[in-house]
């Protein structure tokens, strides 16, 4: 029984990782650039959240969307004042940016608000928890899978069924073609870097309510977003979520064995991963 | 009317066209000739602002000159690219719907370029990244017609297709030939299919204008000399 | 002219701890030692094109490799500072088969992950001390009063040393055939340019001197402990060097070095406003002047040049 419940904390918790790496896996497919402050963004947002809860207590429910839709604003203006400005055949401009980006915004909210951990109060339902056959399943870990799924699902239904969403991904395709049909990319690569920034947000949100942190937390949620994609494997979004589910379980398995262990199975796996299936195991051609 | 005044394109320190100028009115149909890097595509870079240019491209009056692509393409000028160019996770429609989004109102739909293309209506949900070479090629200048445009570039339609699969292509262009007001600029590697197919054609060598004049009435040979660049003796 | 001026300004820092007092002593080792890691990390990245933000593991390994082989063989220290660059080499043998199948964005991080192992790793095994770290045992072999005087010496003849290979790799046809393979990989592949073992090389001289680099480091403060060795201010320090100094230049990372010191020992923030200044200045020379303090003293220098000649 103590094995079911690992397996599903595992899996609720990967489905938290797996929010973590959508945003960063959309950037690349798109701009095939990745974003080393992607973890800031996503505690960036957590710390917007707590001032703004701080200066009026609004409920979450009001809280989550306002956040989300802020850090979309300051990831389209971030693509367009300065990653728009270095892409090109040279990947590693965009890669040195965002990393001084990344060093900017990690010292910014240390000034801002020390480097104390902080969580955010997700009220009654943090400590609630629903009976399933015995197993004991907490509310707030439920509300994010929940959370995590419908914007997997809703991501993926833009991509596919919209017009905004072909624009995307006639863009990946071709980003000078699509000049043709009247599309400005840099445009699109910023409302992508938004909606990427809103992803990151959000997830950073969630984990502020089931954990506290810090300035610094941002560098290893990074490292839990690369690891994410690189496991699933590039090319589908859903590979991003067995990618987010199979590392969730590997890291509730690692703590469940070995409580200090830490990040270090995750990875490790990733290693291994990269050994033996380097397309990642739901990708179908070579990571790159 | 097309205005194409003293046009050059440039690629960094590599010229690429030199002072081209030529007009073209409402209904005609151009074919620019000319051998492997005489600046044929770079001509159709030019005027739809994917090649960097100097010099004045009119539309009706309008000078394009100082618009970036998409400006121009939303100002009518839409363009069937070398290689075809697919977008190779759309399916076929999707492909034909993106050359829809530049919004302008027209004759051409998912409908009418069926009517013209029958393989693109059968095989409409299928990634355009498996279709053959012809059917892409189909795909690309469906995609161009469905921006309703006033200029229609065409680069090199008939590159690397099987005959009977050109001759096909070209078919269908011949059918859009005066029925309307649409110009449309063909490059093509096959000088008397070019020809055959268009009002005025204009030879290029090295990037300059070395023979121009209406289709009909050609002088193969003085072409063929003006082609490879020999001088008249 | 370059050929009398260097050896002269050499010369010149070899007798500089006869001047220097004990502070400056110690912070222009720790500027040299920067200077290596640098000259080191622009060699992967600036001609490489491979770019690392894991070098922070090869220097922490090659600080360990130093503290261990001197507790257990009872070598000599300052003799151990190559061993630690062979262990570091290696440790970039033992990782190339599994990161070279990642490429940019993806190398880099990937190499920040092993990176993460080998401090978890380090952390808590107590054959290197576990998170307590361990001291320099043989520390009594060594020379107390010579000590700091020595830590410079050594730092300074790896800077210059390692300056020194990267300018003669540069020049031979290595350095051509690694940055043609930087510039277009299809190109040089055509032209017979085994990739992966020109990339190979580079990574594991990169990483060794890295290695050398921490022992020395670590070797002058004595200590050494697992967060101290594998912190990634170590890669931010270094990224920011190089960037603010030129990237992919010679003189990049020297120039980098002593303006990031000279700003963080005068401005006198607080250490985290200090990185929030250097990620925008980051973030603004990658924008608006991408060669760096050495592309800027370049250019300076060609005016001039201009004028002397016109006048």
């Amino acid at each position: 029984m103590i094995w079911v419940e690992t397996l599903l904390n595992g899996l609720m918790l990967g489905g938290l990782y797996a929010l973590f790496g959508l945003g960063l896996s959309l950037i690349f497919g798109v701009m095939k650039i990745a974003n080393i402050a992607h973890g800031e963004l996503a505690i960036g947002g957590a710390f917007l959240a707590f001032t703004v809860v701080g200066a009026v207590p609004v409920p979450l429910v009001i809280l989550l969307p306002v956040i989300a839709v802020l850090m979309f604003g300051l990831g389209y203006a971030l693509q367009s004042a300065m990653i728009n400005r270095v892409l090109g055949v040279d990947p590693i401009p965009p890669l040195l940016l965002t990393f001084g980006l990344s060093i900017l915004l990690q010292n910014l909210l240390v000034e801002l608000y020390g480097a104390n951990s902080r969580s955010l109060d997700p009220g009654s339902f943090g400590i609630e928890g629903i009976d399933l056959g015995g197993l004991s399943v907490g509310l707030l870990p439920l509300m994010t899978l929940v959370i995590t799924i419908a914007l997997f699902a809703a991501l993926q239904w833009m991509l596919s069924r919209t017009s905004f969403g072909r624009t995307i991904r006639a863009t990946s395709d071709d980003p000078e073609i699509v000049a043709m049909m009247g599309v400005d990319r840099r445009h699109i690569f910023a409302l992508v870097m938004g909606l990427s920034a809103l992803l990151a947000a959000v997830a950073g949100m969630l984990l502020a309510m089931r954990t506290s942190i810090t300035p610094f937390s941002g560098a290893e949620r990074l490292l839990i977003a690369f690891e994410v994609i690189v496991i699933g494997g590039l090319g589908s979004i859903w590979a991003s979520l067995l990618g987010g589910l199979v590392l969730g379980v590997v890291h509730a398995i690692g703590f469940r064995l070995d409580p200090a262990s830490g990040l270090l199975y995750g990875h490790i796996l990733l290693l291994v991963v990269l050994l033996v299936r380097p397309q990642g195991l739901a990708g179908k051609r070579r990571t790159r | 009317m097309l205005e194409v005044g003293a046009l050059d394109a440039l690629y960094g320190d590599y010229h690429a066209l030199f002072e081209l100028s030529f007009t073209l009115n409402p209904g005609e149909t151009l074919a620019v000739v000319g051998a492997n890097g005489a600046g044929k595509s770079s001509l159709l870079g030019a005027i739809c602002g994917l090649t960097t240019s100097r010099g004045e491209v009119r539309l009706n009056g309008k000078s394009l000159t100082h618009l970036a692509t998409p400006a121009r393409a939303k100002a009518g000028i839409a363009l069937s690219p070398e290689g075809r160019r697919m977008f190779t996770s759309l399916s076929v429609r999707e492909n034909l719907l993106m050359g829809a989004r530049v919004g302008r109102k027209g004759p051409w739909d998912i409908s009418s370029v069926g009517a013209l293309f029958p393989i693109l209506d059968e095989f409409a949900d299928r990634p355009a990244g498996l279709l053959s070479g012809g059917q892409q090629q189909m795909v690309a200048i469906g995609r161009a017609l469905m921006a309703n445009p006033v200029v229609l570039l065409l680069d090199e339609v008939s590159l690397g297709l099987a005959p009977v699969i050109a001759e096909e292509v070209h078919a269908a262009l011949a059918k859009l030939r005066g029925t309307s007001e649409m110009m449309t600029l063909i490059v093509e590697q096959d000088v008397r299919r070019a020809l055959g197919g268009s009002d005025h054609y204009l030879c290029l060598l090295e990037g300059r204008d070395v023979m121009h004049g209406p289709s009909g009435t050609v002088d193969f040979d003085a072409l063929g000399r003006a082609y490879f660049g020999e001088t008249a003796a | 002219m370059n050929r009398f001026l260097v050896p002269l300004l050499i010369l010149i820092l070899c007798a500089m701890p006869f001047v220097l007092g004990r502070g400056m002593l110690f912070l222009s080792t720790e500027i040299l030692v920067v200077i290596a890691m640098a000259q080191a990390w622009n060699l992967l990245a600036g001609y490489g094109g491979l770019l690392s933000l894991g070098h922070h593991g090869f220097i922490g390994i090659g600080g360990y490799a130093l503290f261990i082989v001197t507790r257990d063989t009872g070598l000599h220290p300052y003799l151990a500072i190559p061993f630690a660059g062979v262990v570091s080499a290696g440790l970039a043998l033992i990782l190339a088969p599994i990161l070279f199948r990642l490429r940019d964005v993806y190398f880099a991080v990937g190499l920040w992950v092993s990176a993460e192992i080998l401090r978890i790793v380090v952390m808590r095994v107590d054959f290197t001390g576990n998170v307590n770290g361990m001291p320099l045992t043989a520390a009594r072999d060594l020379n107390r009063e010579w000590m700091g005087t020595n830590a410079y010496w050594l730092a300074l003849a790896l800077a210059v040393g390692v300056t020194l290979v990267v300018w003669l790799m540069m020049r031979s046809s290595f350095g051509l055939r690694l940055r043609a393979l930087r510039d277009d990989e299809v190109a040089a592949r055509s032209i017979g340019v085994a990739p992966r073992q020109v990339r190979l090389i580079v990574f594991m001289i990169s990483a060794g001197f890295a290695g050398m680099a921490g022992a020395v480091h670590f070797l002058s403060s004595l200590f050494i402990t697992p967060v101290a060795a594998f912190d990634i201010t170590w890669m931010v320090t270094l990224v920011f060097v190089t960037i603010i100094g030129g990237i992919g230049r010679l003189h990049g990372p020297i120039l980098g070095a002593i303006l990031y010191f000279a700003l963080r020992e005068f401005l006198g923030f607080s250490s985290s406003w200090y990185l929030f200044a250097l990620g925008a200045a980051g973030i603004l020379i990658i924008l608006f002047f991408p060669r760096g303090l050495a592309g800027l003293l370049d250019t300076l220098i060609a005016k001039f040049a201009k004028k002397g000649t016109a006048s």
